[in-house]
């Protein structure tokens, strides 16, 4: 029975990444592409349905993320119904959204970043990976991780349902409320989970900050990308998640854009390329000039990094101290270093933490009133919110009954895509000198695409969790020198 | 310890993609001292639902060349672990090898069920028709090779 075994039940309808590097003569790197090859029609799909079911359809578009989708959804709903959240039902969401950010920034963390920092970018495939990183820091951090995640999955699981796919989001407010007897569990959940921040950031430093060779690797102009920076503000520009006004800084740091997320047309354009699946995005102001960096481009970056190069501030005190040591060490702002992403996730879960722990003391957490039932339906609605990996629009058009006659999504990954296209090539280039690279510089490579931590799923809108990566890399006359998938085929 | 576990998976919006969760539900209920379960999450999201279980039986759609869209295939496989580019590529037998690793409560015995469809898939709530209408029979066969294999390794009372 075990050889009938080719494919990984998981994986098999995954969307499909390839990154496709084009050498020169001399061996060193011409050209690179992150293509996508998979399906679009999620919109479609949608059209003629009653809007109010966005929220239990579109948090299964991924199987790993559907928390940012959801509540993009919902406050989609809000918009179009007219219908802002009562207090307590703000509370109750935000307080949901931010554990999701907590339990979504320590997989990317320990999973994807801690391989390479803890096992070295030039280790083995076979020990570079979260087994790696367990055997050599210790079962225990595994089990600490596992643990917060679980907490914090609980606490989405009370509030909307199945955890950690939520489904039970409404215009106006939420399905349930929260007792006192549950807040005293959520208050311990949010204590613990700021001690667990603050732990994982000391790891960070300890692993990364004190070792030169990484700092370099950070700061090291193959990893940098001078472009633009989107991400939501609240009041004083501060650093939002939930709701608040989408900013953009241009690569010196200037504001270019502030404005409400109903107006992302505007500001944000979208087009197809005949080489991917994505539908790229660019700044409608200063206008598309092809992929481009520095003063004057139209490319931006959303995510972690983004966020802490658009806000201000942060408005908890321990996030804030982390922020203002961020640009200490990396530099004024905006950083433009892609692998500082990873810090700037920390940031942000520490963050989260923090917001949960003033919300859990919050006393009209637990009041009944969770629901505006003022709904008065307009027809149009945008709902925006800070997803872990960028921010997320859903735009919903609808007839005089309420069925969806128009949806359109941007997702963190298409904000992305163009970055990410140029990311690569540039660590292709620092890196890969010669026609025959070493596994470890290829891992180099990748790490520039790891840091944004990109889904397909999310991106094309098709498919649920898994995503395999293929590299190939083509001599100048297009023939074939090598290709290298991950994961491996089995 | 949790009574063993049937989970069907694949994603309810992806046509025949979802058949693992349609079998489970023409299962629920129906298989003694089993628990049956739907779910799309994919990674770490099944840790905790998967541990602490003497058995896990896991049905979901496969793509697999020169098989009739339908036909059911058991697998069998020793977790590996490879190294990640996405946090979404936390894979079934990813998940296995972290939990062994970190001495959690891993099922001993395990079985999934490739239930094969078309390569195309779209958007849509309902399986296709052909799929759908051997959903009974797919569930027949699983509920009873889960009997037969628990019986087998004396799991039965449990």
């Amino acid at each position: 029975m075990a050889r009938q075994i080719t494919i990984n039940p998981i994986t098999r309808l995954e969307g499909h990444g390839k990154i496709e590097i084009f050498l020169d003569d001399q061996g060193g790197v011409e050209d690179a592409y992150w293509q996508v090859v998979e399906l679009r029609g999620f919109e479609k799909f949608c059209l003629g349905r009653p809007a109010e079911e966005m929220p239990r359809i579109v948090p299964n578009i991924c199987g790993v993320c559907p928390s940012a989708h959801h509540m993009a959804s919902v406050k989609a709903l809000d918009d179009l119904y007219s219908a802002p959240p009562t207090r307590t039902a703000r509370l109750i969401r935000e307080l949901e959204y931010n554990a999701f950010y907590i339990e979504d920034h320590y997989i990317h963390f320990f999973f994807l970043a801690a391989p390479d920092f803890v096992m070295g970018p030039e280790a083995q495939p076979a020990h570079r990976n979260i087994l790696g990183v367990i055997g050599k820091l210790g079962t225990e951090i595994g089990a600490k991780v596992i643990d917060i995640r679980k907490r914090n999955r609980d606490i989405i699981r009370l509030v909307f349902g199945k955890a950690p796919h939520p489904e039970g989001g409404l215009p106006g407010g939420v399905p349930r409320g929260i007792t006192e007897e549950e807040r005293e569990t959520i208050i311990k959940t949010a204590d613990d989970s700021v001690a667990f921040a603050m732990f994982a950031l000391e790891l960070f430093k300890d692993l990364v900050l004190k070792n030169e060779k990484y700092v370099d690797l950070i700061k090291s102009p193959s990893f940098s990308l001078a472009t633009s920076y989107m991400s939501l503000v609240g009041p004083d520009n501060q650093m939002a998640l939930y709701d608040g006004k989408v900013r953009v800084v241009d690569s010196d740091g200037k504001q270019t854009a502030l404005f409400a997320p109903t107006d992302y047309v505007d500001h944000i354009g979208e087009w197809v390329e005949p080489w991917t699946y994505i539908k790229l995005t660019h700044l409608r102001n200063p206008g598309w000039h092809g992929f481009t960096e520095g003063p004057g481009s139209a490319i931006y970056r959303v995510g972690p990094l983004a966020r802490l190069n658009v806000a201000d501030r942060i408005a908890t005190p321990l996030a804030e101290k982390e922020r203002q040591e961020f640009f200490t060490v990396l530099g004024k702002k905006p950083v433009h270093a892609t692998l500082a992403n990873h810090w700037a996730r920390l940031i942000t879960a520490l963050s989260a933490a923090e917001q949960n722990q003033r919300i859990s003391r919050e006393p009209d957490l637990t009041s009944k009133d969770i629901r505006n039932m003022k709904l008065s339906l307009k027809k149009v609605g945008v709902g925006c919110v800070e997803a872990p990996r960028g921010t997320l629009f859903h735009h919903y058009e609808t007839d005089d009954q309420g069925l969806l006659t128009r949806v359109n999504l941007i997702v963190a990954t298409q904000h992305n895509a163009a970055p990410i296209c140029m990311s690569v090539k540039k660590a292709a280039q620092g890196f890969i000198k010669a026609k025959k690279p070493r596994e470890g510089l290829l891992n180099v490579v990748e790490m520039a695409f790891r840091a944004y931590d990109p889904c397909l799923a999310c991106a094309t809108h098709h498919l649920p969790g898994g995503m395999p990566l293929t590299l190939v890399l083509r001599d100048r006359q297009g023939e074939l020198v090598e290709v290298i998938r991950r994961p491996e085929e089995q | 310890m949790k009574p063993p576990l049937l989970l069907g998976m694949g994603s309810p919006i992806l046509s025949d993609d979802g058949v693992g969760l349609y079998v489970c539900r023409a299962l629920s209920g129906k298989v003694p001292g089993v628990e049956v379960a739907e779910t799309f999450l994919a990674g770490l999201g099944l840790l905790e639902i998967i541990t602490d279980r003497p058995a896990l039986f896991v049905v979901d759609a496969a793509i697999v060349s020169g098989k009739t869209p339908g036909s059911v295939f058991v697998m069998e496989r020793e977790a590996g672990f490879l190294h990640l580019f996405s946090s979404h590529g936390v894979g079934f037998f990813e998940l296995l090898a972290l939990g062994k690793t970190m001495d959690l409560a891993m099922p001993p015995l395990i079985r999934i069920y490739g239930v094969a469809i078309e390569k195309a898939v779209s958007f849509s709530e309902e399986l296709t028709p052909s799929l759908s209408a051997k959903v009974d029979e797919i569930a027949w066969f699983v509920r009873r090779d889960i009997q037969e294999t628990l019986g087998r390794e004396g799991l039965l009372a449990l």
